[in-house]
């Protein structure tokens, strides 16, 4: 609806942070705040007028391709330098398959 | 030669090339300022003085030719969101405090072909998102002219440095203002190349449709003799201009003669007293430099802020997806499944400002929201770019100031509205592309720092340095080291 500002609370805050994987729990007031003062800018949107309906497809880029020739890579041991926890080669990470869907 | 941390690119570059200076010489000169004054500015995140000096040292052996480039031998200071392999870069967040990229960004490859002497990484708002109002994971940034004042950011320490006299030039980057604003606040000149111009190859994104990295240096001409040392074609940067490389050899001769300069009255709202004497000033200088000033409106600017929070923050919730503790970066000791590590790294790595942005960002884009803002926003962006379009068949370059005012204390609460009137002056610039050059015109009477902003055509950032090499040339008002510190 035009002009109407949404108050985001705590409930949004959760709810949209589950989507960032982020906790927000901790300084929740602060961040209910500062999420408001954003929020009241963005809405600043609904008070323009516009001169068309649809994005406009040609923002002056161009696509860009080369061709599918091999290159040299990284080496793995660098790729893996920054990784928390390596094995096998490979970065090392917590079980992803199996359980509740 | 005890000076040499007061001197500018361009006389230490012939210096270099007429053997009167030696790299190592000028690089130790400015380790050595840097030791006297980082302490109390903060500047810095990472610097390897033995590095920077062995590099140097190495240079020193080398003949100058004739082929020799311009940068040769000359220190240059890195904002540390740009990958170098040999430094950590840690974009002033827990989240990469230990990050130590496997390969350097394109414009530090360039930088190193030609010499450039890498001196350290800068200090900045983490992961670029602020305007250096507050203070990073790796500590507050300290105005060089008053150190109970903000740098500006997000190149907080570029600019710092640049002013304190414990960097050369720096690399900075600027997604809605991040060169503009500290070089304004700290008496530095600060260039935001056209869109495209740089190279983004190992630039940790922002806002990837906005971001683009350039120069603060003392005077125009070390800005153009930085940029061309970084500019053009990158094929591993698909937004990277095909051709575009600007020739920086018109700026000295450059004339404003029925040149039209056009007053965007949008960004003169809330200027306070000093911030206008000085910007009357510059346009007087201009006038008598033979340039007809008219006042143009671009309706749209009101609404800029708006119109850019919306993309940019859009943007970085998608960039920084790739945050997730697997591959690099903080990994949280505390997870009992993939899921909780995402969110525990996540909430642990990021500082409060990065969380808001990101969840904001997410809710623009979440179902139901992206007609209401993302949609309209990419409408009303291009009728910007139209706007600025049409103002530029009347003017060849815009004027307004960089902020409505100088650098404020640490801590002091400003207005919303002064809040939204610092980021209207600058955001536009990114939503269309344009070139933009923040150049120092004055002091206000605590000897701030004024700075006023020229905007050019996109691909016309030779004539945009031309104008402000101008005022340069007219005022002599360049190379404002700080004396504060000495």
């Amino acid at each position: 609806m035009k002009g109407v500002n949404i108050l985001i609370d705590k409930a949004e805050v959760e709810r949209v942070a589950a989507f960032a994987k982020l906790d927000m729990g901790q300084d929740m007031d602060a961040h209910i705040k500062a999420i408001n003062d954003l929020i009241k800018i963005i809405d600043g949107i609904e008070n323009i007028q516009l001169d068309m309906d649809d994005e406009p497809l040609d923002m002056e880029l161009t696509n860009t391709f080369r061709e599918d020739n091999p290159m040299p890579s990284m080496l793995r041991q660098d790729v893996l330098a920054n990784a928390p926890e390596v094995e096998a080669g490979c970065v090392s990470v917590p079980k992803i398959l199996g359980g509740e869907a | 030669m005890s000076e040499i941390y007061k001197m500018n690119a361009s006389e230490l570059s012939r210096m270099i090339h007429q053997k009167e200076a030696k790299p190592s010489e000028i690089c130790a000169a400015f380790l050595s300022r840097h030791e006297a004054v980082n302490p109390k500015i903060n500047a810095y995140t990472n610097i390897d003085s033995d590095a920077a000096l062995k590099h140097a040292k190495e240079l020193d052996e080398m003949p100058i030719t004739a082929e020799t480039p311009a940068m040769f031998g000359l220190p240059v200071a890195i904002k540390d969101n740009i990958c170098t392999h040999d430094l950590p870069t840690t974009c002033a967040s827990k989240m990469l405090e230990k990050f130590r990229s496997p390969y350097d960004a394109t414009v530090i490859t360039r930088l190193r072909e030609q010499g450039a002497v890498i001196l350290g990484k800068t200090n900045m708002d983490e992961f670029a998102m602020g305007s250096g109002l507050k203070e990073s994971a790796f500590g507050r940034v300290c105005n060089p002219h008053d150190a109970g004042r903000v740098p500006g950011g997000s190149s907080s320490g570029s600019g710092a440095a640049v002013a304190a006299g414990s960097a050369l030039f720096a690399l900075g980057s600027d997604t809605g203002g991040s060169i503009r604003l500290p070089a304004a606040f700290c008496g530095a000149v600060g260039y935001k190349p056209t869109y495209g111009a740089v190279s983004r190859y190992g630039v940790v994104g922002y806002a990837c449709s906005f971001d683009q990295v350039g120069p603060i240096a003392r005077t125009v001409s070390d800005a153009a003799l930085l940029t061309s040392a970084i500019v053009g074609h990158d094929p591993m940067d698909a937004t990277s201009h095909p051709s575009f490389i600007p020739d920086f050899s018109t700026v000295e001769a450059f004339s404003v003669k029925n040149k039209k300069i056009g007053i965007l009255k949008e960004c003169f709202e809330g200027v306070s007293e000093d911030v206008q004497k000085a910007l009357n000033l510059a346009i007087q200088t201009y006038t008598s430099a033979g340039a007809e000033v008219q006042e143009i409106s671009i309706p749209l600017i009101k609404h800029s802020l708006s119109i850019y929070c919306i993309i940019a923050l859009a943007e970085a919730s998608s960039n920084f997806a790739k945050y997730d503790g697997l591959r690099y970066g903080h990994r949280s000791d505390h997870f009992d499944d993939i899921d909780s590590l995402y969110i525990n790294s996540r909430t642990e790595g990021f500082g409060t400002i990065v969380k808001q942005r990101i969840w904001t960002g997410t809710y623009i884009l979440s179902a139901g929201n992206y007609d209401r803002y993302y949609k309209k926003a990419r409408i009303a962006q291009a009728m910007l770019r139209d706007q600025f379009k049409k103002i530029f068949e009347t003017v060849d370059v815009i004027f307004t100031p960089v902020s409505p005012i100088t650098a404020p204390k640490y801590g002091e609460q400003l207005t919303d509205s002064i809040s939204c009137l610092m980021d209207q002056c600058t955001v536009p610039v990114n939503l269309a592309g344009l070139p933009a050059i923040a150049v120092p015109c004055g002091k206000d009477n605590n000897q701030l720092p004024i700075g006023f902003q020229l905007i050019g055509r996109r691909f016309e950032d030779a004539s945009l340095l031309g104008f402000a090499r101008v005022f340069e040339k007219e005022t002599g008002i360049s190379n404002l080291v700080a004396e504060v510190l000495a």
